[in-house]
């Protein structure tokens, strides 16, 4: 009879997970159940999980001394996925699982008090780190196989009960370790009901979109309300380009860690679209809570981040999100520890004119003050503008414009031209570790986006005119290597700089139409 | 005490004396409570408690040791060792368990040295 017995399991810290060996120490003397290593609270709770579930199964709970370790000793376990193991490491301890292939199963779980075995949060991240190291073989929760599936080179056994489990590890049940067909999954796209086709008019809107689309620009919509900026923003992730499997794994991961994932989606296949309400706190929109977790932005991850109602949001959540903005990644630093989470998004904002919604609207008359107009605008301060590269208008239409049937593009042919411009600009950044014109820096811009005389000319008359700051300057130019690409164009010309300078209406000093 | 609790306690003394433990005291009493036996071995002071079931469910005897019951002992102890004077000298608590069939046989008696400990954390004198 062993003693002592170690099962390997994991768990997930910031987005990696962490192999933790659970060690499992039965001897005699009176019955004490502890278990250390820096658990939390669900982890101690295991205890009481783990003693019923044992009982239940038939199987006998040691009356002795058992302690369990939970090695490394210095990193906080969450969350009840121990459960498994410790009931694993006891029964092995005990003599009541005979085996020597323990130590090849990576095993986690959570427990109920009948013995069956629950879904966990965060396989994913699990099944990553185990196909870097040399355990192969996992024991997973049914409800969790196919997400752990996903990663080739892995055998995943979904168990349902500690019973199961425990005849699985005596060699007395066979278990097939699960497999799935990764292509398959991912290119099961679901029937999107969204699509460009569905917008009327808004012409001039819906190119910017396709513009921000091919060079991961950020947009900002100016507009009355009813105007159509949600309905557009809504369709935007249909324009973007199709997500690699890379970029599904790295949303799935996150959404894994956040619960997110939704039953029988073993991958995320589609560009998340997230739309915060504005009364968000800092640390919904960033990410945050005594055990960090992955807020709004990381979850936009690879997609699109809409502010709807722009000024509403309070001010710190709006500046903190400056960082991730410039970086793609968010470090979220609590006094213990600090962890990063992915938060490379397609910033979405939008706003009305003024706080009543209507100024400069053609018909309809404003009724603020200068004033209130001043202090809605002065919210959206300059450095997170300064992010933003593109300014859109959405003017309100006519109705007669909604009764012409006017040819209107699908989102598909749009996404067409998108990936095609993208393929220009990966080509592009090759050597610079840059993959769209958006994260171009002062330099890249200096050596990519070359303007001659005449284009210089009508840039310098143009900040004059419109009274533009000189944080225009670079934006411009940005903007104008995209609109470039698009048309597959190897220089800037004239018509290019043109479009991308009216694409600038947040920065004319006196803004108004 | 029940008629078993103390045939009980006359099989642990026996066995302890055969295992050459100097028994010093049996059923001390104080107002605290009572400790079973008191005994040295090894320079050691053991302070034990005995429990005896007729049961075949032999695991509930060693459940019915819980905290409360640990921390009466370990006070009563404190006090004893006060009493006599044997402040500085080294202890133990130990927990005999002892089961026996239906004649009154002894079945099996498992004697758990250390069973529990004095945690400095815990203000003993505070209750």
């Amino acid at each position: 009879m062993f003693l002592l017995s170690k099962i390997n399991s994991a768990t997930v810290f910031g987005i990696e997970a962490y192999p933790v060996e659970v060690e499992v120490d039965v001897r005699p003397g009176l019955p004490i159940f502890n278990v250390v290593g820096l658990p939390d609270t669900a982890v101690q709770e295991s205890r009481e999980r783990v003693r019923t579930a044992i009982k239940n199964s038939e199987f006998e709970f040691p009356l002795q001394r058992i302690t369990v370790n939970l090695a490394p000793a210095d990193i906080k376990k969450e969350g009840p996925a121990f459960d498994l193991p410790i009931a694993i490491g006891i029964l092995a301890a005990n003599g009541q699982i005979k085996t020597n292939l323990l130590g090849e199963y990576l095993i986690i779980g959570e427990l109920s008090l009948d013995g069956t075995i629950k879904p966990i949060n965060g396989v994913l991240p699990i099944a990553l780190m185990a196909n870097k190291s040399v355990k192969k073989k996992l024991l997973v929760p049914r409800g969790n196989a196919q997400e752990a599936a996903i990663i080739k080179g892995l055998e995943v056994f979904p168990v349902y009960s500690l019973y199961q489990v425990v005849d699985f590890l005596n060699g007395k049940l066979l278990i097939d370790s699960l497999r799935v067909d990764i292509e398959e999954i991912f290119n099961k796209k679901l029937n999107n009901q969204l699509d460009f086709a569905e917008i009327k008019g808004q012409e001039h809107a819906k190119r910017a979109l396709e513009v921000a689309a091919a060079g991961g620009h950020n947009v900002i919509m100016i507009g009355p309300p009813g105007s159509g900026k949600t309905m557009l923003a809504r369709r935007l992730p249909t324009i973007l380009p199709s997500l690699t499997l890379e970029e599904s794994i790295e949303i799935t991961k996150l959404y894994s860690i956040a619960n997110l994932l939704p039953v029988d989606t073993p991958l995320i296949t589609e560009r998340p679209f997230r739309a915060p309400h504005h009364t968000i706190s800092n640390s919904g929109l960033i990410g945050g809570g005594k055990i960090p977790k992955p807020g709004e932005i990381s979850l936009s991850h690879h997609g699109v981040l809409f502010l709807d109602e722009l000024p509403e949001f309070s001010r710190s959540a709006l500046e903190s999100l400056r960082q991730p903005l410039e970086d793609g990644i968010v470090t979220i630093s609590r006094s213990l520890n600090s962890v990063i989470y992915t938060s490379s998004f397609m910033l979405v904002a939008s706003l009305n004119p003024c706080p009543c919604g209507f100024y400069g609207d053609p018909i309809k008359n404003c009724t603020c003050s200068l004033s209130q107009i001043i202090k809605y605008r002065s919210k959206i301060s300059g450095p997170l503008l300064d992010r933003i590269d593109i300014h859109i208008e959405v003017p309100r239409i006519n109705y007669r414009e909604l009764e012409e049937s006017a040819k209107v593009e699908s989102s598909l042919l749009i996404r067409e031209r998108v990936e095609k411009a993208r393929k220009i600009q990966l080509k592009r950044f090759i050597d610079e570790n840059i993959y769209n014109n958006a994260q171009m820096s002062r330099r890249q811009i200096e050596k990519f986006c070359y303007i001659d005389q005449e284009c210089k000319n009508l840039l310098y008359k143009a900040m004059d005119k419109l009274n533009l700051s000189t944080r225009a300057y670079d934006r411009i130019l940005k903007v104008s290597r995209t609109i470039a690409d698009l048309e597959e164009a190897e220089k800037i010309n004239l018509s290019h700089l043109s479009e991308a300078i009216q694409y600038r209406s947040l920065d004319r000093k006196l803004w108004l139409y | 005490m029940s008629k078993v609790g103390k045939y009980g306690e006359e099989i642990a003394t026996q066995y302890l004396l055969r295992e050459g433990y100097n028994i010093k005291e049996r059923n001390y009493r104080s107002s605290l409570g009572e400790i079973d036996i008191i005994c040295e071995h090894q320079g050691i002071i053991i302070f034990i408690e005995v429990k005896t079931r007729c049961s075949e469910k032999f695991g509930y005897a060693s459940e019915s040791v819980d905290k409360n019951k640990q921390k009466r002992i370990i006070i009563n102890s404190l006090n004893y060792l006060i009493r006599k004077n044997l402040k500085t000298s080294k202890l133990r608590f130990d927990v005999i368990l002892i089961s026996l069939s239906n004649n009154n046989t002894i079945n099996q008696i498992n004697h758990i040295k250390n069973a529990f400990d004095l945690e400095l954390k815990k203000d003993y004198f505070n209750c």
